[in-house]
């Protein structure tokens, strides 16, 4: 009777939501754990956790469709069209990321079925992060996406690389969660509740609330690696396990940009006329410290990583649009962003160094890696006809729709994305127009399945086809 | 000053002389002997604030197990070498900027939330730290984050046992 009380009491209280996505993402990483106790084969392995990640995506699309299977009270989630939809994308990525790594995450000398949970944990914090309506379920999402990445930065655990990489990933993580926490707390102490609506007129403790978003504002952007907080970024992603980068670089980085923009684009007018200001000094030295960085870099995975802070800058001016504009070019840069950085660390991956001499002559040895790796390389620096270009176009179209007098910072968006260009040449004519200096590099001979290959293939294709058709990945969203 | 100011202020005063000790010891073993005084003190505020749950939980987990894992590590590595090592005076300049920009930051904020008592969050002011009314919000109120953190915890056991086991075994 004390139960069914309680029950009523909440059920009074909240309305009731479904929760399809996140507890199906939990469900199959627990799941996946029970199993690797029976299960030796790692082929079935592979198989399960495939499966489990397209059960996820056919159970989100049936909530689009208000298909429910269990449903909770409480107004901690918003399942709203628009993050159904991106989560569905972000779920599509994680399939294709993991049909393409299957055989690297194996060579990683680690526990399979435990990698691969941990995988469906921090895309159960993507989840929530997807899906937040309160600043608890936010802070939820954002430990829930980042603990499990900690830990898989440091799962080649021989490599002292690795451990450098995931103990200071690890430690400032944990100094940044500091931040945000304060921040939340400021925000509770003046408002009395968790909730993201903040209402200037409403509160009488603007102030409070203004310092509070401030670090909420420092800590995403430290998540997000954007510029002044870009530090830990290089070192993790060139010590962590190369199939890991893929994952932290594109699927993880995109959830928690749509989670940081999700809460600014609405509550940005609590900080004032300051926030602007702010946000183009974070942008401005996004594009510097990436760009300019990236020219010098010997290292591949190190060269990447800078271009990926760049290209935070880039996405960091989505946060100008309105509440009504923001979703076409969200979803264009995240589908062209994560594909094409996806592919270039499944590629790399493969190979026994990341150093601008291995490249030299690669055209002729693997033609086919060469021109996907080209691809993507263009797709990132924005060249037409491919699916980077797309998302620029549309960032820098709605930006000039929205705000005419921020056109010098559209102007300064497209210089740097010109000197992006000539660091991601760089490796295209490596590969392409230089003779290996040394035969000794040729000895290693790549393992390529035939899978591997035709997934690639897939790639390429999608970079060019939503290159030149964009508005089929808005069509889905507008007209079903 | 009610009796509560007077308890207030010596508990404060006590807190900040230990934390300051902290800092100034150049034995490690004492200053964390010191930051176990800063525990009590701050867990006897809790309890002049009402707040029993959190008091106990603060001497729990703080003073019992964290102290413990530090005096841990101290034994475990060699301390006598970090005696040795010089006083740097290079950042205190810088540390005293940024705690002067933070306490500023902090007195401002304070200053403008005089009447923050008017934001009630339970109706029932009284037993506001009790165990039963945590219990009550956590279990109804917050069930389903509460349920959620369940998979946090997970994800650290399953990180500790993977990246502390020694001998590998295939799958």
């Amino acid at each position: 009777m004390i139960f069914y009380n309680n029950f009523t009491y909440i059920c009074s209280k909240f309305r009731t939501q479904s929760m399809n996505a996140i507890l199906s993402t939990g469900i199959f990483g627990i799941l996946m754990l029970l199993v690797s106790l029976f299960m030796k084969n790692k082929r079935a392995t592979h198989t399960l956790a495939l499966l489990a990640v397209m059960s996820i995506g056919i159970v989100n699309y049936q909530e689009m469709y208000n298909i429910v299977y269990v449903s909770f009270p409480g107004n901690f989630f918003e399942f709203d069209r628009f993050s159904l939809y991106f989560f569905e994308i972000l779920v599509a990525l994680a399939f294709i990321y993991i049909a393409l790594n299957t055989k690297s995450l194996e060579d990683m000398n680690a526990h399979l079925a435990e990698t691969y949970s941990l995988i469906l944990f921090s895309m159960c914090g993507l989840a929530i992060l997807c899906f937040y309506n309160n600043l608890l379920s936010m802070f939820l999402g954002i430990e829930m996406l980042s603990l499990p990445l900690y830990i898989l930065a440091a799962l080649d655990k021989h490599n002292l690389n690795c451990i450098e990489a995931s103990v200071k990933y690890f430690l400032l993580g944990a100094f940044t969660t500091g931040f945000l926490l304060l921040g939340i707390a400021f925000i509770y102490g003046s408002n009395g509740s968790f909730g993201i609506s903040l209402d200037p007129m409403n509160s009488s403790y603007s102030f409070l609330i203004a310092a509070g978003l401030l670090l909420i504002f420092i800590s995403f952007a430290f998540k997000v690696s954007a510029a002044p907080f870009h530090f830990w970024a290089p070192d993790v992603y060139d010590g962590a396990p190369t199939v890991i980068t893929g994952f932290m670089a594109s699927i993880s980085k995109m959830g928690a940009l749509y989670a940081f923009i999700k809460l600014f684009l609405f509550q940005s007018k609590m900080l004032g006329p300051t926030f602007p200001i702010l946000l183009s000094f974070l942008i401005i030295a996004s594009f510097i410290f990436g760009n300019i960085t990236a020219l010098f870099q010997q290292s591949i995975k190190r060269m990447l990583a800078y271009s990926s802070i760049a290209q935070v800058g880039f996405m960091l001016l989505i946060l100008y649009l309105n509440p009504n504009q923001f979703q076409e070019p969200l979803l264009m840069y995240t589908m062209a962003y994560s594909v094409a950085n996806i592919c270039i660390f499944a590629i790399i991956s493969k190979l026994p160094n990341y150093s601008f001499q291995y490249f030299n002559g690669f055209a002729k040895r693997q033609p086919f890696l060469a021109f996907a790796l080209s691809l993507s390389l263009l797709s990132l620096a924005g060249i037409p006809l491919t699916a980077g270009f797309m998302s620029k176009f549309f960032v820098l179209k709605e930006l000039l729709l929205t705000h005419v007098n921020l056109i010098w910072l559209a102007i300064v968006a497209v210089l740097f994305s010109v000197i992006s260009i000539s660091y991601y040449l760089k490796l295209i004519q490596v590969m392409y127009f230089k003779s290996p200096e040394d035969t000794t590099t040729f000895s290693y001979q790549l393992n390529l399945s035939q899978t591997f290959k035709y997934l690639l293939l897939i790639i390429c294709i999608i970079i060019i086809y939503f290159g030149i058709f964009p508005f089929t990945l808005f069509n889905f969203y507008y007209f079903f | 000053m009610t009796p509560q100011a007077i308890l207030f202020c010596i508990l404060a005063i006590i807190a900040i002389v230990a934390a300051i000790m902290v800092i100034i010891q150049k034995n490690p073993i004492k200053s964390i002997l010191w930051l176990l005084v800063v525990f009590f003190a701050l867990s006897a505020i809790y309890f002049s604030l009402n707040a029993q749950f959190l008091a106990i939980i603060n001497l729990i987990v703080y003073a019992g197990a964290i102290m413990v894992l530090f005096l841990f590590v101290l034994m475990l590595i060699n301390f006598k070498s970090l005696e040795t090592i010089q006083k740097k005076y290079r950042f205190v300049f810088y540390a005293v900027v940024i705690v002067c920009g933070v306490l500023t930051l902090l007195m401002l904020l304070i200053n403008q939330t005089q009447s923050l008592q008017k934001v009630s969050i339970l109706n029932d002011s009284n037993n506001v730290g009790l165990i039963e009314n945590l219990g009550k919000t956590l279990y109804l109120d917050y069930g389903v984050p509460f349920e959620l953190t369940s998979i946090l915890f997970l994800t650290a056991i399953i990180g500790a046992v993977l990246l502390s086991k020694i001998k590998k075994i295939e799958i």
